[in-house]
Protein backbone atom coordinates (compact mmCIF):
# COMPACT_ATOMS: atom_id res chain seq x y z
CA UNK A 1 0.00 0.00 0.00
CA UNK A 2 1.60 3.48 -1.17
CA UNK A 3 0.31 5.61 1.66
CA UNK A 4 1.76 8.49 1.01
CA UNK A 5 0.34 8.64 -2.44
CA UNK A 6 -2.99 7.75 -0.52
CA UNK A 7 -2.64 10.49 2.01
CA UNK A 8 -2.41 12.88 -0.77
CA UNK A 9 -5.30 11.75 -2.25
CA UNK A 10 -7.27 11.43 0.58
CA UNK A 11 -5.93 15.48 1.25
CA UNK A 12 -7.51 16.26 -2.17
CA UNK A 13 -10.50 14.78 -1.91
CA UNK A 14 -11.48 16.44 1.18
CA UNK A 15 -11.11 19.88 -0.40
CA UNK A 16 -12.82 18.86 -3.21
CA UNK A 17 -15.69 17.76 -1.26
CA UNK A 18 -15.77 20.89 1.40
CA UNK A 19 -15.53 23.15 -2.11
CA UNK A 20 -18.65 21.07 -3.45
CA UNK A 21 -20.42 20.18 -0.40
CA UNK A 22 -24.38 20.67 0.04
CA UNK A 23 -25.54 23.62 2.17
CA UNK A 24 -26.01 23.50 5.71
CA UNK A 25 -25.37 19.70 7.80
CA UNK A 26 -21.95 20.06 8.14
CA UNK A 27 -19.46 22.96 8.48
CA UNK A 28 -16.05 22.24 6.80
CA UNK A 29 -14.01 21.80 9.24
CA UNK A 30 -16.23 18.76 10.45
CA UNK A 31 -15.71 17.07 7.05
CA UNK A 32 -13.20 14.39 7.75
CA UNK A 33 -12.08 11.06 6.30
CA UNK A 34 -13.96 9.09 8.28
CA UNK A 35 -17.84 10.59 7.78
CA UNK A 36 -20.30 9.09 5.76
CA UNK A 37 -20.92 11.66 3.44
CA UNK A 38 -24.40 10.33 1.83
CA UNK A 39 -25.96 9.62 5.39
CA UNK A 40 -24.67 12.70 6.88
CA UNK A 41 -26.18 14.67 3.93
CA UNK A 42 -22.46 16.37 2.86
CA UNK A 43 -23.04 15.37 -0.64
CA UNK A 44 -26.29 14.24 -2.23
CA UNK A 45 -26.50 11.60 -4.84
CA UNK A 46 -25.34 13.81 -7.66
CA UNK A 47 -22.57 15.23 -5.73
CA UNK A 48 -21.78 11.95 -5.17
CA UNK A 49 -21.25 10.56 -8.99
CA UNK A 50 -19.10 13.92 -9.59
CA UNK A 51 -16.97 13.03 -6.61
CA UNK A 52 -16.25 9.61 -8.27
CA UNK A 53 -15.10 11.44 -11.58
CA UNK A 54 -13.35 13.38 -9.44
CA UNK A 55 -11.15 10.70 -7.94
CA UNK A 56 -11.04 8.95 -10.81
CA UNK A 57 -9.13 11.56 -12.67
CA UNK A 58 -6.89 11.84 -9.83
CA UNK A 59 -5.64 8.15 -9.94
CA UNK A 60 -6.20 8.09 -13.83
CA UNK A 61 -8.03 4.99 -13.31
CA UNK A 62 -11.72 3.37 -13.17
CA UNK A 63 -13.41 2.88 -9.94
CA UNK A 64 -14.48 -0.51 -9.74
CA UNK A 65 -18.01 -0.03 -8.12
CA UNK A 66 -19.75 -3.82 -8.96
CA UNK A 67 -18.19 -5.73 -6.16
CA UNK A 68 -17.73 -2.68 -3.49
CA UNK A 69 -19.63 -2.24 -0.48
CA UNK A 70 -21.97 1.08 -0.32
CA UNK A 71 -19.67 2.17 2.94
CA UNK A 72 -16.49 2.19 0.75
CA UNK A 73 -17.70 5.03 -1.97
CA UNK A 74 -19.72 6.95 1.02
CA UNK A 75 -16.10 7.51 3.25
CA UNK A 76 -13.22 9.06 2.03
CA UNK A 77 -10.44 6.57 3.95
CA UNK A 78 -12.24 3.81 2.13
CA UNK A 79 -12.88 5.56 -1.24
CA UNK A 80 -9.52 6.40 -1.71
CA UNK A 81 -7.89 3.44 -1.17
CA UNK A 82 -10.06 1.50 -3.39
CA UNK A 83 -9.36 3.97 -6.14
CA UNK A 84 -5.88 3.16 -5.61
CA UNK A 85 -6.61 -0.45 -5.85
CA UNK A 86 -5.14 -0.61 -2.08
CA UNK A 87 -7.14 -3.38 0.14
CA UNK A 88 -9.90 -1.95 2.48
CA UNK A 89 -8.98 -3.29 6.19
CA UNK A 90 -5.49 -4.51 6.90
CA UNK A 91 -5.06 -4.98 10.72
CA UNK A 92 -1.58 -5.57 11.90
CA UNK A 93 -1.08 -9.31 12.01
CA UNK A 94 -0.56 -8.86 8.07
CA UNK A 95 -4.37 -10.96 7.44
CA UNK A 96 -6.89 -8.47 5.80
CA UNK A 97 -10.43 -8.15 6.80
CA UNK A 98 -13.20 -7.22 5.49
CA UNK A 99 -14.71 -3.95 6.09
CA UNK A 100 -18.21 -4.51 7.89
CA UNK A 101 -20.82 -4.03 4.69
CA UNK A 102 -23.35 -0.72 5.51
CA UNK A 103 -26.30 -3.80 5.80
CA UNK A 104 -24.07 -5.38 8.47
CA UNK A 105 -23.86 -1.90 10.39
CA UNK A 106 -27.35 -1.88 9.81
CA UNK A 107 -28.58 -5.21 11.56
CA UNK A 108 -26.22 -4.52 14.41
CA UNK A 109 -28.29 -1.66 14.75
CA UNK A 110 -25.66 1.20 13.86
CA UNK B 1 -29.88 -0.43 -26.60
CA UNK B 2 -33.24 -0.06 -24.58
CA UNK B 3 -33.53 2.78 -22.29
CA UNK B 4 -34.87 1.79 -18.83
CA UNK B 5 -35.93 5.13 -18.52
CA UNK B 6 -38.52 5.08 -21.83
CA UNK B 7 -38.90 1.42 -21.18
CA UNK B 8 -40.38 1.95 -17.71
CA UNK B 9 -42.76 4.90 -18.75
CA UNK B 10 -44.00 2.89 -21.53
CA UNK B 11 -45.04 0.14 -19.14
CA UNK B 12 -45.99 2.81 -16.56
CA UNK B 13 -48.19 4.93 -19.14
CA UNK B 14 -51.62 3.58 -18.15
CA UNK B 15 -51.33 5.17 -14.49
CA UNK B 16 -49.33 8.25 -15.52
CA UNK B 17 -53.06 10.10 -16.05
CA UNK B 18 -53.94 8.90 -12.64
CA UNK B 19 -55.48 11.70 -10.52
CA UNK B 20 -52.68 11.14 -8.07
CA UNK B 21 -50.34 11.99 -10.50
CA UNK B 22 -51.79 14.84 -11.99
CA UNK B 23 -52.65 16.71 -8.74
CA UNK B 24 -49.41 15.85 -7.92
CA UNK B 25 -46.45 18.50 -7.39
CA UNK B 26 -45.48 17.70 -10.91
CA UNK B 27 -48.86 17.51 -12.15
CA UNK B 28 -49.74 20.86 -10.78
CA UNK B 29 -46.32 22.28 -12.24
CA UNK B 30 -47.07 20.53 -15.57
CA UNK B 31 -49.90 22.68 -15.90
CA UNK B 32 -48.80 25.59 -14.47
CA UNK B 33 -46.41 25.81 -16.89
CA UNK B 34 -48.56 24.83 -19.96
CA UNK B 35 -51.06 27.41 -19.44
CA UNK B 36 -47.68 29.88 -19.15
CA UNK B 37 -47.31 29.69 -23.13
CA UNK B 38 -47.87 31.75 -25.51
CA UNK B 39 -47.60 31.51 -29.59
CA UNK B 40 -47.02 34.11 -31.53
CA UNK B 41 -48.99 34.69 -34.46
CA UNK B 42 -46.84 33.86 -37.01
CA UNK B 43 -46.28 30.50 -35.58
CA UNK B 44 -47.32 27.67 -38.00
CA UNK B 45 -45.34 24.69 -36.82
CA UNK B 46 -45.44 23.89 -33.07
CA UNK B 47 -43.16 21.01 -31.64
CA UNK B 48 -43.92 19.26 -28.33
CA UNK B 49 -40.89 17.14 -27.83
CA UNK B 50 -41.40 14.09 -25.00
CA UNK B 51 -45.46 14.77 -25.25
CA UNK B 52 -46.23 12.20 -23.01
CA UNK B 53 -49.82 11.40 -23.37
CA UNK B 54 -50.12 14.34 -25.22
CA UNK B 55 -52.13 16.44 -22.24
CA UNK B 56 -50.34 19.58 -22.61
CA UNK B 57 -50.22 19.10 -26.78
CA UNK B 58 -53.58 19.13 -26.77
CA UNK B 59 -54.56 22.38 -24.21
CA UNK B 60 -52.25 24.70 -26.24
CA UNK B 61 -54.02 23.27 -29.25
CA UNK B 62 -57.40 23.97 -27.75
CA UNK B 63 -56.65 27.65 -27.09
CA UNK B 64 -54.72 28.14 -30.51
CA UNK B 65 -55.39 28.88 -34.38
CA UNK B 66 -56.84 25.86 -36.03
CA UNK B 67 -54.36 26.26 -39.11
CA UNK B 68 -51.47 25.42 -36.95
CA UNK B 69 -49.91 22.13 -37.16
CA UNK B 70 -49.28 20.31 -33.64
CA UNK B 71 -46.64 17.94 -33.30
CA UNK B 72 -45.84 15.84 -30.64
CA UNK B 73 -42.33 12.97 -30.08
CA UNK B 74 -42.69 10.57 -27.53
CA UNK B 75 -39.92 7.64 -27.10
CA UNK B 76 -42.64 5.60 -25.17
CA UNK B 77 -44.66 3.76 -27.18
CA UNK B 78 -47.74 3.35 -24.85
CA UNK B 79 -47.46 6.61 -23.93
CA UNK B 80 -47.72 7.58 -27.57
CA UNK B 81 -50.53 5.69 -28.38
CA UNK B 82 -52.39 7.33 -25.42
CA UNK B 83 -51.54 10.56 -26.60
CA UNK B 84 -52.91 9.25 -30.59
CA UNK B 85 -56.75 8.38 -28.60
CA UNK B 86 -56.54 11.42 -26.86
CA UNK B 87 -56.34 13.78 -29.48
CA UNK B 88 -58.99 11.59 -31.43
CA UNK B 89 -59.90 12.83 -34.43
CA UNK B 90 -58.11 16.43 -34.86
CA UNK B 91 -56.51 16.47 -38.12
CA UNK B 92 -54.01 19.43 -37.03
CA UNK B 93 -52.05 17.32 -34.15
CA UNK B 94 -49.95 14.31 -34.74
CA UNK B 95 -48.13 12.34 -32.88
CA UNK B 96 -44.59 10.93 -33.54
CA UNK B 97 -41.58 7.99 -32.42
CA UNK B 98 -38.53 10.41 -31.78
CA UNK B 99 -36.98 11.69 -28.82
CA UNK B 100 -34.90 14.80 -28.60
CA UNK B 101 -31.52 13.44 -29.46
CA UNK B 102 -33.36 12.19 -32.90
CA UNK B 103 -36.05 14.09 -33.78
CA UNK B 104 -38.23 13.02 -37.10
CA UNK B 105 -38.91 16.27 -38.61
CA UNK B 106 -37.19 18.05 -41.77
CA UNK B 107 -34.07 20.61 -40.92
CA UNK B 108 -35.78 23.92 -40.51
CA UNK B 109 -39.33 23.11 -40.00
CA UNK B 110 -40.67 24.39 -36.93
CA UNK B 111 -41.27 27.92 -35.49
CA UNK B 112 -41.83 27.03 -31.86
CA UNK B 113 -40.64 24.00 -29.76
CA UNK B 114 -41.23 23.65 -26.00
CA UNK B 115 -41.10 20.92 -23.89
CA UNK B 116 -41.84 20.50 -20.03
CA UNK B 117 -40.19 18.54 -17.45
CA UNK B 118 -38.46 15.98 -20.18
CA UNK B 119 -35.02 17.18 -21.11
CA UNK B 120 -33.11 15.95 -17.85
CA UNK B 121 -33.79 12.30 -18.97
CA UNK B 122 -31.87 13.13 -22.35
CA UNK B 123 -29.01 10.56 -23.20
CA UNK B 124 -26.48 13.27 -25.03
CA UNK B 125 -26.85 16.75 -24.21
CA UNK B 126 -24.95 17.99 -26.82
CA UNK B 127 -26.59 15.80 -29.49
CA UNK B 128 -29.41 16.85 -28.39
CA UNK B 129 -29.30 20.24 -28.61
CA UNK B 130 -27.66 19.95 -32.29
CA UNK B 131 -30.87 18.52 -32.77
CA UNK B 132 -32.99 20.78 -31.38
CA UNK B 133 -31.00 23.71 -33.60
CA UNK B 134 -31.26 21.51 -37.30
CA UNK B 135 -35.21 21.26 -36.63
CA UNK B 136 -36.03 25.23 -35.11
CA UNK B 137 -36.20 27.82 -38.26
CA UNK B 138 -33.42 30.48 -38.36
CA UNK B 139 -36.22 32.73 -36.68
CA UNK B 140 -37.27 29.67 -34.42
CA UNK B 141 -38.59 29.73 -30.76
CA UNK B 142 -38.52 27.91 -28.05
CA UNK B 143 -38.85 27.48 -24.07
CA UNK B 144 -37.40 24.08 -22.43
CA UNK B 145 -38.84 23.20 -18.96
CA UNK B 146 -36.34 20.99 -17.53
CA UNK B 147 -35.49 20.22 -13.60
CA UNK B 148 -32.02 21.68 -12.42
CA UNK B 149 -29.86 20.82 -10.29
CA UNK B 150 -31.26 21.18 -6.98
CA UNK B 151 -34.46 19.31 -7.76
CA UNK B 152 -35.85 17.37 -4.87
CA UNK B 153 -32.89 18.21 -1.99
CA UNK B 154 -34.99 16.79 0.58
CA UNK B 155 -36.46 13.51 -1.19
CA UNK B 156 -32.71 12.87 -2.79
CA UNK B 157 -30.85 13.23 1.34
CA UNK B 158 -33.36 11.08 2.82
CA UNK B 159 -33.94 8.55 0.19
CA UNK B 160 -29.93 8.28 -1.00
CA UNK B 161 -28.59 6.35 1.82
CA UNK B 162 -31.69 3.46 1.13
CA UNK B 163 -30.65 3.43 -2.86
CA UNK B 164 -27.31 3.04 -2.12
CA UNK B 165 -28.09 0.07 0.38
CA UNK B 166 -30.40 -1.58 -1.51
CA UNK B 167 -28.67 -1.27 -4.95
CA UNK B 168 -25.37 -1.12 -4.45
CA UNK B 169 -23.09 1.30 -5.74
CA UNK B 170 -22.76 0.46 -9.30
CA UNK B 171 -26.43 0.31 -10.09
CA UNK B 172 -27.12 3.21 -7.23
CA UNK B 173 -25.01 5.55 -9.54
CA UNK B 174 -25.68 4.20 -12.77
CA UNK B 175 -29.45 5.39 -11.56
CA UNK B 176 -28.33 8.71 -10.93
CA UNK B 177 -26.88 9.01 -14.12
CA UNK B 178 -30.04 8.79 -15.92
CA UNK B 179 -30.94 12.04 -14.97
CA UNK B 180 -29.23 14.92 -15.98
CA UNK B 181 -29.05 17.82 -13.25
CA UNK B 182 -27.54 21.16 -14.81
CA UNK B 183 -27.15 24.21 -13.09
CA UNK B 184 -28.61 27.27 -14.87
CA UNK B 185 -24.90 28.69 -15.60
CA UNK B 186 -24.44 24.98 -16.61
CA UNK B 187 -27.80 24.85 -19.12
CA UNK B 188 -26.89 28.37 -20.42
CA UNK B 189 -23.29 27.58 -21.75
CA UNK B 190 -24.53 24.17 -22.95
CA UNK B 191 -27.15 26.18 -25.50
CA UNK B 192 -24.98 28.60 -26.43
CA UNK B 193 -22.31 26.39 -27.66
CA UNK B 194 -25.09 25.67 -30.94
CA UNK B 195 -27.41 28.86 -30.61
CA UNK B 196 -26.16 32.58 -31.04
CA UNK B 197 -25.88 33.11 -26.99
CA UNK B 198 -27.80 36.36 -27.72
CA UNK B 199 -30.78 34.65 -28.61
CA UNK B 200 -30.82 32.36 -25.76
CA UNK B 201 -31.60 32.83 -21.58
CA UNK B 202 -32.00 30.55 -18.84
CA UNK B 203 -33.94 31.57 -15.88
CA UNK B 204 -34.67 29.63 -12.67
CA UNK B 205 -37.06 28.54 -10.38
CA UNK B 206 -37.86 27.25 -6.79
CA UNK B 207 -41.28 25.95 -5.79
CA UNK B 208 -42.18 24.12 -2.54
CA UNK B 209 -45.05 21.66 -2.65
CA UNK B 210 -46.63 20.38 0.25
CA UNK B 211 -48.14 16.96 0.27
CA UNK B 212 -49.07 13.93 2.06
CA UNK B 213 -47.47 10.53 1.58
CA UNK B 214 -49.55 9.24 -0.91
CA UNK B 215 -50.00 12.08 -2.57
CA UNK B 216 -46.08 12.15 -3.51
CA UNK B 217 -46.29 8.57 -4.19
CA UNK B 218 -48.19 8.94 -7.00
CA UNK B 219 -45.79 10.77 -8.74
CA UNK B 220 -43.70 7.85 -8.32
CA UNK B 221 -44.64 6.52 -11.52
CA UNK B 222 -41.76 9.21 -13.17
CA UNK B 223 -38.80 8.02 -11.40
CA UNK B 224 -39.39 4.34 -11.81
CA UNK B 225 -37.27 3.82 -14.60
CA UNK B 226 -34.25 4.64 -12.49
CA UNK B 227 -34.73 1.81 -9.97
CA UNK B 228 -35.18 -1.37 -12.40
CA UNK B 229 -32.07 -2.80 -12.06
CA UNK B 230 -32.94 -3.17 -8.44
CA UNK B 231 -34.31 -6.91 -7.91
CA UNK B 232 -37.97 -7.53 -7.35
CA UNK B 233 -37.53 -9.28 -4.30
CA UNK B 234 -35.60 -6.36 -2.76
CA UNK B 235 -37.95 -3.57 -4.27
CA UNK B 236 -41.04 -3.92 -1.52
CA UNK B 237 -38.26 -3.54 1.27
CA UNK B 238 -36.96 -0.60 -0.25
CA UNK B 239 -40.04 1.01 -1.28
CA UNK B 240 -41.24 0.51 2.69
CA UNK B 241 -38.17 1.92 3.78
CA UNK B 242 -38.27 5.08 1.25
CA UNK B 243 -41.40 5.76 2.46
CA UNK B 244 -40.91 5.65 6.29
CA UNK B 245 -37.90 8.10 5.56
CA UNK B 246 -40.15 10.36 3.40
CA UNK B 247 -42.67 10.89 6.59
CA UNK B 248 -40.15 11.83 8.50
CA UNK B 249 -39.90 14.82 6.55
CA UNK B 250 -43.65 15.66 7.24
CA UNK B 251 -44.14 19.08 8.67
CA UNK B 252 -47.33 20.61 9.64
CA UNK B 253 -47.97 21.54 5.84
CA UNK B 254 -47.23 17.96 4.93
CA UNK B 255 -44.27 16.28 3.03
CA UNK B 256 -42.28 19.46 0.96
CA UNK B 257 -40.71 18.45 -2.09
CA UNK B 258 -39.16 21.49 -3.66
CA UNK B 259 -39.11 21.60 -7.59
CA UNK B 260 -35.88 23.74 -8.90
CA UNK B 261 -37.09 24.14 -13.02
CA UNK B 262 -35.03 25.51 -15.46
CA UNK B 263 -36.56 27.52 -18.32
CA UNK B 264 -34.49 27.52 -21.22
CA UNK B 265 -35.50 30.05 -23.81
CA UNK B 266 -34.95 30.80 -27.36
CA UNK B 267 -35.97 34.39 -28.75
CA UNK B 268 -35.10 35.76 -32.09
CA UNK B 269 -32.96 38.81 -31.93
CA UNK B 270 -34.79 42.32 -33.13
CA UNK B 271 -32.18 43.36 -35.60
Amino acid sequence: MNLIQEKALVVSVLNWIKEHKLPGNRDAAEITEEIDLITDGVLDSIGLVDLLLFVEEQTGRPIDLITVEPKAVCVVKNLCRIALGNQLSQSTDGCEHAEPSCGDLLVAGG
Amino acid sequence: MLNPVVETYSLLADKYDDELNLQSCWGRATDRIQSSLAIEDNVQVVLDVGCGTGRALLQMASRSRRNIQFIGIEPAENMRERAVRRIGCRTNISILDGRFEEIPLKSQSVDYLFSIFAFHWVTDLRASVREIHRVLKPNGRMDLFFIGRNNGHEFIRKTSPIFLKYMGPAHFLESVRMRTQLTRQESLRLFSETFDPRQVSADESYETYYDSLEGHWGWWVRVEGQFVSMAPEKKDACDQEVRKALSDLSTEKGIPYSIHCLRLTLRPRAD
